[in-house]
């Protein structure tokens, strides 16, 4: 029996159960993919929000400013990067500059720190910003953190401190049961729980769906449900002069913040997205209307942006609800049913703080049994931190090769990683199990060549590593063909 | 800091031939670097034949023309370091190497020799619509997957761009079993080299769709199909046109890009359309003492070319040596003019020209079928060659018969430029 099932391994999912982890308590999660952070975590902006933008009165509002003041000693305890980058929005014209002054006054009413400066004085300080902005609010507590990163490195000191984590791990079917719930996975898995917590991203309706069928919110005669909302994005290479060096934001619309130019933690440039509702939940794909979409909006704000350096481009979907706010509550009529939904933008900027908020405010100790209280562990493990060689001396870089060559085999060129980095992010806890895993911790595959010298290598040492053979190392999600023995393809005589 | 008189990085084709010219002008300490764990670069995963033809009169296969140049590397007993990466190279030429014997070290040479290669443009850079499953591989990543590793990495197979790595693969694909239903190319004409496109594809009626791209790909996981259009003059697709196939890869043979980390992270510009350094006629970049050669200075169609170029290069890093400093005279810049899309090297040396050695590579900008190649200073034509059968897949070079009419004394520093011009049908 555990006291708490999350379902799902987002960034929601991953730090809730890291939150809970250090309580006395009985935590388990389970993912549908091999691997955490693989929906909305994977594809998306990756800013930590100063926090001025969503309205009054709203639970993004209240966990925003939370979690961006959190974030920066978050990142420090998880050994993560997190870059304080600071932001532009841009305005063109009365019209807009009159928008920028409300979020000026707001952000100074919310405690932020903002200040305007003219077109000039701001073009000054990012030369690429369009000749036709007018007026500029600064935000300099805008950060980006890397968003697969932090999952990962919260589930995995949630896992050091007691978590079970159960991958490829579908929940099919939900009961309710004397004492919580009875959730079982496709395969078969079950699991007793006195209390679930629904992070499950876009699929977070479905999940609620599976015990409540009527998907009721509180307060309200609608069901709860989750609209997919696309956006596309470009990546750009590194450069030696990077293209921004700030967060920029157009002046926010009707559906969100807009195109945004992002220099990431790892000194790429990350430009989108666009924002468009689908209904396939699964539809990360790629479109020439929305690439187009972004570039023309980018080009409003931006001058010479340099899509020859584009490495990449990617799709996300946001989970959006059909609130307007987070979907944070109780399931009306299904007690110890807590829905984490509806985690669009900026749920990445919440996700430490509504984790907090879930076990505060939603999870009812009377449901973990007559007498709990939360009591914290008495010893809490910490996350060794990653060798990331380049972040090291060369001193120290040789005291490591000495010990262990594989260090100095350098396997991806355009980020140069070494195979002991690699190796390494497959044998910790919460480790990479396809190349997908492995590029999203150490990140071979993610520069200029896109994988191209490096992946036959990848493969070489994650079966070694697995203990499999070459031709059952996946790229992405579990059972899926990637290479082939080559005897198995010849035709039989 | 050890001291080496030349370090070449890179133990490919242009690297190897490079040392080894350098050796027979009489160079001793050569320190060959390379990022493999032997010599050969890319010619290890080419085991098709047809390398050589140039150089032993033979057709040999990637590894086997490799092999002859590591065996004379090891008779010389030039050293060389495997599985060493390169990290950083100086102005002053101080060489940053990493591997796992040694760790991090930091060396000095006399004269240093580029010759890293190039790399695949990838997938992420052609932003195909559509979804991003398993089963898209740039050609030659296939290639390694299927010649080294032993793994075929699909079995219906559309290849995106005609480059001869793509055609290469289409046949072997083919050859072990796969169906490959057919090659786009988003030109009006075929990418590669025309035998490839006989012996790779019309031989095994392997469709090539001119003027063709890929538009759309489907499967979440891996991927199912491709849809392929038609494009206009401007390559943009035609509504319309579209058709889909049912494939379960797509290999992209979308162009080779110059592996050039080392010149961008000193600041060196690159030549916009070579992608490579800018050079002088005895293979000198802009910094001194430093060669560059083969594909890390442009994309060669034929490794034997890369090899005479490699021993260029070799040969001046060596005079480089004796000298103790560049080449002296000046130079003469000379430009792509219209019909040709670059010349290299992009400046001539005086003394060359009036000695009558000078030599250039340049490459079409379109098909010919005769052409005019003219010699410009200004708008003062200095000398003509006639050339049949040109095409940009085809890298061209001419010699003096090209500079020799001009009168180099009075040469007052103007820059040249190189024109090719279609020639009237003779009636």
């Amino acid at each position: 029996m555990y006291d708490v099932l999350i379902i799902g391994a987002g960034i929601t999912g991953s730090f809730l159960a890291w939150e809970l982890s250090r309580y006395e308590l009985k935590t388990a999660v389970a993912e549908r993919e091999n691997d955490v952070a693989c929906g909305s975590t994977m594809a998306n902006s990756a800013i930590i929000h100063g926090g001025n933008d969503p309205e009054d009165g709203t639970l993004k509002a209240m966990l925003n400013l939370e979690g961006s003041r959190r974030y920066e000693e978050i990142c420090r305890l998880l050994k993560i990067p997190y870059k304080k980058t600071g932001s532009f929005t841009a305005a063109s014209g009365r019209e807009e500059e009159a928008v920028l002054e409300k979020l000026y006054e707001r952000a100074v009413e919310r405690g932020i720190r903002a200040r305007l400066l003219d077109g000039d004085r701001a073009r000054e300080m990012e030369p690429h910003l369009s000749r036709a902005v007018t007026k500029v609010l600064e935000i300099p507590d805008t950060a980006v953190i890397g968003p697969w990163e932090a999952a990962e490195a919260a589930m995995e000191e949630a896992v050091l401190n007691g978590t079970e984590l159960f991958l490829d791990c579908e929940i099919t079917e939900i009961r309710r049961t004397e004492e919580g719930f009875l959730a079982v996975s496709g395969s078969g898995k079950a699991f007793s729980a006195r209390i679930i917590v629904n992070a499950a991203g876009v699929y977070s309706d479905r999940i609620y769906g599976l015990v409540c069928p009527a998907r009721t919110l509180s307060g309200r005669e609608e069901p709860l449900t989750i609209t997919p909302r696309r956006g596309e994005y470009y990546v750009l290479d590194r450069m030696e002069k990077p293209f921004v060096s700030r967060v920029i934001y157009p002046v926010p619309g009707a559906k969100g913040k807009g195109v945004l130019a992002v220099p990431t933690v790892h000194g790429n440039i990350l430009l989108g997205p666009d924002a468009r509702d689908i209904a396939d939940r699964e539809g990360t794909d790629n479109t020439p209307e929305g690439l187009a979409y972004v570039r023309e909006n980018l080009d409003r704000i931006l001058e010479e942006v340099p899509y020859e350096k584009v490495i990449r481009s990617f799709a996300g979907l946001r989970a959006r609800g059909n609130t307007g706010d987070f979907i944070l509550e109780e399931a009306p009529g299904v007690p110890g049913f807590i829905n984490a939904a509806g985690m669009e933008s900026p749920g990445l900027s919440c996700a430490p703080a509504a984790a907090a908020y879930i076990r505060k405010e939603l999870i009812r100790p009377e449901l973990l049994g007559a007498d709990f209280c939360w009591k914290e562990k008495p010893s809490y493990i910490r996350r060794k931190a990653p060798v990331v060689m380049a972040e090291l001396t060369e001193e120290e870089r040789n005291r490591i090769i000495r010990e262990d060559p594989s260090y100095g085999r350098i396997v991806c060129r355009c980020e140069q990683i070494s195979e002991g980095e690699i190796a390494a992010a497959i044998r910790k806890p919460v480790g990479a199990v396809s190349i997908k895993g492995v590029k999203k911790r150490v990140r071979p595959g993610m520069g200029r060549c896109q994988g191209g010298f490096c992946q036959p290598e990848v493969v070489r040492i994650l079966a070694r590593e697995l203990g499999i053979r070459e031709d059952q190392v996946v790229y992405d999600r579990s059972g899926v063909p990637f290479l082939r023995e080559m005897e198995a393809d010849h035709e039989k005589v | 800091m050890k001291k080496y008189e030349l370090v070449v990085i890179g133990g490919g084709s242009g690297g190897m031939a490079a040392a080894l010219a350098a050796r027979e002008q009489g160079v001793r300490e050569i320190l060959i670097l390379e990022q493999g764990e032997e010599l050969g670069g890319i010619l290890l995963q080419c085991i098709h034949n047809g390398f050589g033809l140039h150089t032993f009169g033979e057709e040999l296969t990637g590894p086997a023309y490799a092999e002859r140049y590591a065996d004379r590397v090891a008779a010389e007993k030039i050293e060389v370091k495997t599985g060493t990466f390169v990290r950083k190279l100086g102005r002053g030429r101080t060489v940053s190497y990493v591997n796992g014997q040694e760790g991090y070290v930091t060396i000095e040479a006399g004269a240093v020799v580029l010759a890293m290669g190039c790399r695949e443009r990838p997938w992420g850079a052609v932003s195909i619509p559509g979804s991003r499953p398993a089963g898209v591989w740039t050609a030659g990543t296939a290639q390694r997957y299927l010649n080294l590793e032993g793994y075929m990495v699909g079995r219906r197979v559309w290849i995106l761009g005609s480059g001869d790595i793509g055609m290469i693969m289409a046949r072997r694909m083919t050859l072990e079993g796969a169906h490959v239903l057919g090659v786009a190319e988003i030109m009006p004409h075929p990418g590669g080299l025309p035998r490839n496109r006989r012996q790779c594809l019309e031989d095994f009626g392997i469709p090539l769709y001119l003027s063709h791209t890929v538009t759309g790909i489907r499967g979440r996981d891996r991927v199912e199909a491709v849809e392929i259009s038609q494009v206009d003059g401007d390559r943009r697709p035609i509504a319309g046109t579209e058709k889909t196939f049912e494939v379960d890869t797509l290999l992209l043979s979308v162009g080779l890009i110059p592996e050039n980390h080392l010149l961008e992270e000193l600041g060196v510009s690159l030549h916009p359309r070579t992608r490579g350094a800018v050079v002088d006629s005895s293979y000198e970049t802009e910094i001194p003492g430093v060669f560059a050669c083969g594909n890390v200075l442009h994309v060669h169609d034929l490794v034997d070319h890369v090899s005479r170029e490699g021993e260029q290069a070799g040969r001046a890093a060596a005079a480089y040596l004796k000298r103790g400093g560049s080449a002296p005279g000046p130079e003469a810049a000379i430009e792509a003019g219209p019909g040709v899309s670059y010349v290299l090297p992009q400046r001539l040396l005086l003394p060359d020209l009036k000695a009558g050695q000078a030599q250039v590579k340049f490459r079409p900008s379109g098909r010919f079928k005769r052409a005019r190649l003219e010699l410009f200073l200004g708008g003062r034509l200095l000398g003509t060659v006639r050339k049949r059968y040109l095409e940009p897949a085809v890298m061209e070079t001419a010699g003096p018969e090209l500079f020799a009419a001009a009168d180099w004394d009075t040469w007052d520093g103007e820059a040249l430029s190189l024109r090719l011009t279609e020639e009237e049908e003779e009636p």
